[in-house]
């Protein structure tokens, strides 16, 4: 019975092991195209180790097209539109559960009602608006545009209802104010929610295509997806080009496969709290 | 006969150290019999391994004079309540409790009255279509029960099924299960860690500890004649007092007063008197220094030391004293137990002169 | 207990982090309801009010009616796949027994990377002629469908790809749901004398099923606003087989310039959208068990 049990664990593994590695094949697959040459991946498509290496597909790409500039864009702007974003919604989330005022029920409701509505119905006025502000075109305008997340705002309330009122109001009566409570005691208790909503708002707006798609032109102001997808319609799908665009893709999906190696329990944690991108 | 034996029972997990080691039970038709123990003792693990749930490790359970080791749960005869309930959230109050039988292919009118019998004596004919998520504790525990009870099986088990109910609600409980366990002349095997439920219901106790058994008995033998140290430390509250005996070459003595006992002259014995057996007396050479005094309205819990060692009485007098004073303590001679001090068991034999 | 807040305080946590919100998400959701009653084209800075006859004319417009059937299509195929599949996959992570969180970050990474910068490998890897599926449906002699430009094949690319996606993330919830079960649930049911099937049916899917309802009507919102893969693979093509109503919505809004009927056709997007997102939260109010 116990053999039986054990032959069983092992093909359980080994199909759930199959099913991982066909998840993953995307990435290594183009992992390995990238130092490949064309006339290797035309001949032998179904072989995965390189026979030869060859590294100038990325000396190529980056000749090509500035993706050191556009990771640099992507990066700052999702560290700059997180951080607001943070910074914002636990003001919210703390007045909508120690305060009381007029219209927060509403206030509150507004935010329950609107957090699972798709953010393309916003786009046109958007753009109207950071067109009256003269943000067209600029990474100043895809970080304003984003300074608002409802689903931060709603995860962060959420989370903050479950501090004591009794801590709360110990601070109160040693003397705390209200910003000093917020950010000395409140945030650091729900640390772990804050974290959640980092590493969510870091995939989604580093990965994010549609708006800034629309709101930025200039190849120099592009963020990494939209530069990458721009690169690899302008190299066209021809089979000579096929090496050069993995590399440039290898680029812009590297440094994500990088944290994530090094964040994996984090996220594997975090994901679940996400029940929406923003 | 015998209904259930347990036959040099073994439990081991892998690579670790036994849990339960040559365990023998034999368990009569009809009887109401409590595993008690504290936590850790092996008690769930024995239930367990009856219901089916855990494997036995060596060693034959038989019931009814058939070997049950290899069999899957639902093949035994037997039904079980858990500590948590574990009701289906997601079904009826009626739904629970019919579910294993239909899942065993019963008619579902059968099944209807079946249930439908069950919640009346459970006082649950209003809740049938309840989810259990709607119902207190106490309710949800009733219909755990009902769940067992319509399965008509032989053999009922229950694993701390009152231990996460209030105190009030416990008491009614108790009474229920007793009451159910005797219409329906159920052999019933309950596990507790609580002595308030197995002195309440057991007709046999069985005290449990790592994995060995301590005494088997009554509740009054138990209480009265303690097997061991362990047992007449564990049951009881307060538990019995006991203090070392000083042997001086055959000569024992309670702290300065000579008892004269008739015991081997290199034996080191335990003396044990329970609270209520003990009382205050000035004249007697034992002395208590007074240290806190619970007052529980019919009587008083007298805490003290005597010459370093913890000991309670009981005290249902109008004597009047105060904490830190000095009183003496007297006993009932054939009130008090003797044990030896390095096997730890009762010592049987009147040792009296 | 709550205070009552001071004006200053207002206008520190309420005031002055709302303005981003109003500016940027009440408003424009306002300003798209209103420029639906319109016919302005962006360019000219002069427009009418139209009533509802962007609405009707999206009604009756073939466009809309394929892009409806697409984006339902592309939706249902998604959808239940990854129900399915995250379910099976979860039940299985959680049975294992070694290596746990080694395979869950394999089946959960597709969520993390890029999906512009995998919808473009993924291009490759269907590409009819060199990509390593036709090559090894070759090898098997199985028919090679020109995956890009088949209409059918084409869909059926894109459905893959979010399949690919998001499986992984709903394994993860569900094995959370599982493992939330209480163990005395399961030997109850020994004790019944439930055999494995019986105990996923009667047991396993009606506990996890708030969990269902989650995953079901997060991932059709996920449907309804999918864009980055299509842009990639198929760009809405061949012949608009592609073209869900979100692409349909790009298209008539930033291809074409007719605000009017592109705000209509994201208020149409956006009342789905409400329709099941109130569905989901009178569904789980009615189905939570703990």
């Amino acid at each position: 019975m116990k053999k039986v049990q054990k032959i069983q664990g092992y093909v359980l593994f080994i199909i759930l092991l199959i099913i991982g590695l066909l998840m993953v094949y995307p990435m290594i697959w183009m992992l390995a195209s990238s130092v490949k040459s064309a006339n290797e991946i035309l001949n032998q498509p179904l072989q995965l180790i390189p026979r030869t290496l060859h590294f100038e597909n990325f000396t190529n790409a980056l000749k090509a097209a500035p993706f050191m500039q556009w990771l640099w864009n992507s990066t700052w702007t999702t560290v700059v539109i997180v951080f607001m974003q943070l910074f914002f919604s636990s003001l919210i989330a703390y007045a909508l559960t120690q305060f009381k005022f007029m219209g927060r029920n509403v206030l509150f409701a507004i935010i329950l009602a609107t957090y699972m509505l798709p953010s393309a119905t916003t786009y046109i006025p958007s753009y109207v608006i950071l067109g009256k502000m003269n943000l067209i075109n600029s990474l100043v305008g895809l970080v304003v545009s984003n300074l608002a997340n409802v689903f931060v705002i709603f995860l962060l309330r959420q989370s903050f209802m479950s501090v004591p009122k009794g801590i709360i109001e110990a601070a109160r009566s040693d003397g705390a104010s209200e910003w000093t409570i917020l950010w000395q005691i409140v945030v650091p208790m729900n640390k772990n929610s804050i974290l959640n909503a980092t590493l969510i708002g870091f995939i989604t707006n580093f990965n994010g295509y549609l708006w800034p798609s629309l709101l930025l032109n200039d190849t120099k102001k592009q963020v990494i997806s939209v530069g990458l997808n721009s690169f690899s319609n302008t190299q066209g799908a021809f089979n000579q080009t096929f090496p050069i665009i993995m590399a440039g893709t290898t680029i812009a999906v590297v440094p994500l496969i990088i944290v994530y190696v090094i964040l994996q329990k984090y996220f594997v944690q975090s994901s679940k709290t996400s029940s929406i991108k923003g | 006969m015998d209904l259930i034996e347990l036959k040099r029972i073994n439990k081991q997990y892998e690579n670790k150290e036994k849990v339960i080691e040559d365990f023998d039970l034999n368990i009569q038709k009809g009887d109401f019999t409590v595993f008690l123990g504290p936590s850790g003792c092996g008690k769930s693990t024995l239930l367990r391994m009856i219901a089916g749930l855990e494997k036995i490790s060596a060693g034959e359970l038989l019931i009814n004079g058939e070997l049950q080791n290899n069999l899957p749960p639902k093949e035994r005869d037997i039904a079980m309540v858990f500590q948590n309930y574990a009701l289906y959230p997601h079904m009826s109050v009626e739904k629970n409790m019919g579910f294993g039988l239909k899942m065993r292919g019963i008619d579902k009118q059968v099944i209807k009255q079946k249930v439908a019998d069950a919640a009346k004596i459970l006082n649950l004919t209003d809740y049938l279509d309840k989810f259990p998520g709607n119902l207190s504790g106490g309710q949800q525990q009733r219909v755990a029960l009902g769940r067992a009870i319509v399965r008509e099986s032989e053999i009922y088990l229950m694993d701390e099924p009152l231990s996460n109910l209030d105190a009030k609600l416990r008491a009614v409980m108790r009474e229920e299960i007793v009451t159910l366990h005797n219409q329906m002349a159920a052999t019933t095997i309950y596990v507790t860690h609580d002595q308030t439920e197995a002195m309440t219901m057991a007709d046999r106790i069985v005290i449990l500890n790592h994995g060995d058994i301590q005494q088997i008995g009554s509740p009054k033998e138990v209480y009265q004649r303690p097997q061991n140290m362990f047992v007449a430390s564990f049951i009881g509250i307060p538990p019995m007092n006991l203090i070392p005996l000083k042997n001086v070459a055959g000569k024992f003595y309670l702290e300065d007063a000579e008892l004269s006992l008739k015991a081997d002259i290199d034996q080191q014995l335990v003396f044990g008197v329970r609270p209520e057996d003990a009382f205050v007396d000035e004249s007697a050479p034992l002395k208590m220094k007074v240290t806190y005094i619970e007052d529980m309205g019919a009587d008083r819990y007298v805490h003290g030391l005597v010459n370093g060692t913890k000991f309670t009485l009981r005290d249902s007098s109008v004597n009047d004293y105060q904490v830190d004073q000095e009183i003496g303590v007297g006993f009932t001679a054939q009130q008090v137990s003797f044990f030896d001090q390095v096997s730890t068991n009762r010592v049987e034999d009147n040792l009296w002169k | 207990m709550e205070i009552k807040a001071s004006k200053r305080q207002l206008l520190l946590f309420v005031v002055i982090p709302l303005l981003p919100l109003i500016v940027f998400w009440i408003i424009p959701l306002i300003v798209s309801l209103w420029l639906s009653f319109t016919d302005w084209n962006y360019i000219s800075p002069t427009f009418n009010y139209v009533g509802i006859k962007n609405y009707t004319q999206l009604f009756t417009s073939q466009e809309f009616k394929q892009a409806l059937a697409h984006t339902a299509y592309f939706t249902f195929f998604s959808v239940v796949p990854i129900i399915v599949l995250g379910f099976l996959l979860a039940v299985g992570l959680n049975k294992l027994k070694r290596s746990y969180k080694f395979i869950q970050a394999l089946l959960f990474a597709p969520w993390v990377t890029p999906l512009i910068g995998m919808s473009i490998v993924w291009g490759w890897i269907f590409n009819s002629k060199v990509g390593p599926i036709n090559q090894i449906l070759h090898l098997l002699h199985l028919p090679e469908p020109q995956w890009l430009t088949n209409p059918t094949a084409a869909m059926w690319t894109i459905i893959i790809v979010t399949i690919w996606k998001n499986a992984g993330w709903a394994a993860l919830f569900f094995s959370d749901a599982l493992a939330k079960i209480p163990a005395s649930l399961f030997e109850v049911s020994d004790m019944e004398g439930l055999s494995w099937w019986q105990k996923i049916w009667y047991v396993l899917i009606p506990l996890v099923s708030p969990t269902t309802l989650f995953l079901v009507i997060v991932m059709i919102l996920e449907c309804l606003q999918a864009y980055d893969q299509i842009t990639v693979l198929t760009q809405g093509g061949p012949a608009g087989s592609t073209t869900t109503l979100l692409y349909l919505y790009y298209q008539l809004g930033f291809k074409q310039f007719q605000m009017g009927s592109a705000t209509a056709l994201s208020i149409i997007i956006l009342v789905i959208s409400a329709i099941l997102a109130y569905i989901s939260i009178r569904m789980s109010r009615k189905h939570t068990y703990y």
